[in-house]
């Protein structure tokens, strides 16, 4: 038995019921966090949590009791991630996404998405140019596997049929299922899109500019047929909205490029992470595009064959993105 | 052996934040190690899902809407399986919580939603791309020469094997997504080994209560032993204590200390149990009191 208690002792015998305190009502957090506590709990926690950190800097200064330090490291991290772990409302966050997060992000992007335009237009007016004056390079930009039958070798008349192929026999089960199949490609290649984009975003581009190349040469192809107003009609309703998702797809890709090129006055971590959380958003965003377009390509192209209501619906279309990326959510600021 | 008073700033694997309050939080970085394991575990438990979508699928013979409804399961469980644990409370899918890792931000903010959407849609270049190279490459580039198949091999599995190349542990989802992996476990508080003092006295005269005669250390005595050397003492103190053959040990110790400090101890004098716990608390206060005017003295060869 000593004389005097050791202060660190002291200091640890006084604090020790705020610790405990604190240890409970993070056991009743659990691990469904804030929202599991009540109300006296709720008011106690930041108070609990300042007291901890503040005994754990007293702690380092006047105590060499090794466990206390690491118990009270322990307790401060685990409080630290209760505190700090707060969530918003999925339906908030939802709503906030829609009416502003994503047309903002999108604006935010218009530089990359005009590069990504650029890319495919690149592609798309080299490959018409060069199959319009030699139909036989069509084979050189499109697999054959993709056009499956619809090259150069076919007649114009199987090329029209494949324009205005009719629901038939299937049944708009086997369209749903046609559907579903084409979202979770098209969602995939347009992840891999932005996701290549952390390779300086070289292959992103060149997706872009095969993409536009594929394009040129159908377009080339249905053209010098004569069915040019045809093939932009059976393309254009899904296609504007298809298009544009894998363009906002390349334009994330080239903004995570950016931030590893150009960083700017922050260092190329940080610059990554702001420039990825906000293309994150963008993609998001896209693959939601995406699930519209393949319901659009896979009910309406099927059940709808006349040229001018498809061409009316690819305008109405493209009017609508335009004015919702343009205009929504402008002046808001974050929920 | 590692030395544990080292400050945790200078630590490889952790990563110290400042806390709104002032106050510096360190956080250890989960290892590569842990990191892979929990990705297996979460990898096998993808593929239990898959194989079950997959029976259910050729069971119920998918076609029309229940396909469509299939292939959209398919999607939401490969893409979503992920986002659905690190967006939870605890912030890590089951392999993560199994191996008792977090996912946090790694400037020490909020863990925002986006951020785990980014860095999770980076999967597909880590896990997607390397698998299809390795398995089967001509479905990202038909007609690809040799050598670019190669190359490309290269760097997808070097981009996949990020993690082992930089401090942090950090795969190309951490960086885009601004995240960092940390490990959650903490230790709980066990009693003091300390001696016990009597509490602060209220100034009144009181007749001081008898004593037994304490085992007592000159300075000298004390200074030769630094804060390294007081925290393998505790342990060495915990871990005898638990046990009943750790009197051997305690003796050995409580030996080679009194030798090194020139203390008139001997077994018989009082048990090494007690002549430890005098010597630790008084070592203690010695040090704490040193550390409380600056003077820092880490371990016996320092100053």
């Amino acid at each position: 038995m000593r004389d005097v208690e050791l202060p660190s002792e002291t200091f640890r015998r006084e604090r020790e019921a705020t610790w405990r305190r604190l240890e409970g009502i993070l056991a009743r957090a659990g691990r469904r966090g804030v929202r599991a506590l009540e109300g006296e709990d709720l008011m106690a926690l930041p108070v609990l949590h300042r007291a901890t950190l503040s005994s754990l800097g007293v702690a380092r200064a006047i105590s060499l009791d090794k466990n206390l330090l690491d118990y009270l490291e322990g307790l401060a991290q685990r409080s630290y991630f209760c505190v700090y772990g707060v969530r918003r409302p999925l339906g908030a966050v939802a709503r906030d996404f829609v009416t502003r997060a994503f047309p903002a992000a999108v604006r935010r992007f218009r530089v990359h998405l005009l590069v990504a335009v650029a890319a495919t237009v690149l592609g798309l007016v080299a490959s018409w140019a060069l199959t319009a004056s030699d139909p036989e390079r069509f084979y050189g930009f499109v697999e054959e596997g993709l056009a499956a039958g619809r090259d150069p070798s076919a007649s114009t008349e199987r090329l029209r049929e494949g324009l205005y192929d009719g629901v038939g026999s299937k049944g708009t089960g086997s369209l749903g299922f046609f559907s579903s199949f084409l979202f979770a490609h098209n969602a995939r290649v347009g992840m891999l899109v932005f996701a290549l984009g952390f390779a300086l975003g070289v292959p992103t581009v060149l997706l872009l500019v095969l993409n536009g190349l594929m394009l040129g040469a159908f377009g080339a192809l249905y053209g010098s047929r004569g069915l040019g107003f045809d093939f932009w009609g059976w393309v254009l309703p899904h296609g504007v909205t298809e298009l544009l998702a894998v363009l906002l797809c390349g334009a994330a890709g080239l903004a995570l490029a950016e931030a590893m090129v150009f960083p700017g006055t922050l260092t190329r971590r940080q610059a990554l992470a702001r420039r990825g959380r906000e293309a994150g958003v963008v993609v998001v965003g896209a693959v939601g595009m995406l699930f519209l377009a393949a319901l659009l390509e896979g009910f309406f192209r099927q059940l709808v064959t006349d040229a001018s209501v498809r061409w009316l619906v690819a305008l109405v279309t493209a009017g609508a993105w335009t004015w919702y990326f343009a205009a929504s959510g402008r002046g808001k600021a974050r929920a | 052996m590692r030395r544990r008073s080292s400050p945790p700033a200078l630590r490889r694997d952790v990563r110290t934040i400042l806390t709104p309050e002032g106050v510096v939080l360190p956080f250890r970085i989960a290892s590569a190690g842990e990191r892979l394991g929990a990705h297996l575990i979460d990898l096998v438990i993808l593929l239990i899902g898959t194989v079950l979508l997959v029976l259910l699928g050729v069971m119920v013979e998918v076609e029309g809407w229940l396909g469509a409804v299939w292939i959209l399961a398919w999607f939401c469980f490969w893409n979503g399986y992920f986002l659905v644990g690190e967006l939870g409370p605890s912030a890590a899918t089951w392999g993560k919580r199994r191996l008792g890792l977090r996912v946090m931000d790694a400037e020490g903010g909020v863990l925002t939603p986006e951020a785990v959407v980014a860095r999770n849609l980076m999967r597909n270049l880590e896990l997607t791309v390397p698998l299809t190279i390795a398995f089967a490459p001509e479905a990202l580039w038909p007609a690809a020469p040799g050598w670019a198949r190669l190359l490309g091999g290269v760097w997808a599995f070097a981009l996949a094997g990020l993690p082992l190349f930089n401090r942090w542990r950090l795969r190309p989802g951490d960086l885009v997504g601004g995240t960092l992996v940390v490990r959650t476990a903490g230790t709980s508080l066990l009693a003091s080994v300390a001696e016990r003092g009597a509490a602060p006295a209220p100034a009144a005269p009181a007749t001081p209560a008898p004593e037994p005669p304490g085992i007592a250390f000159t300075d000298e005595q004390l200074d030769v032993y630094g804060i390294y050397e007081l925290q393998v003492l505790e342990d060495v103190l915990r871990r005898g204590s638990a046990r009943s053959e750790g009197k051997d040990t305690l003796e050995e110790v409580a030996r080679r200390i009194a030798r090194k400090i020139g203390h008139p101890w001997r077994r018989d004098h009082a048990p090494a149990a007690e002549f430890l716990q005098a010597f630790y608390t008084a070592l203690r206060d010695r040090l704490e009191r040193r550390m409380l005017l600056g003077r820092r003295k880490e371990d016996k060869h320092s100053g």
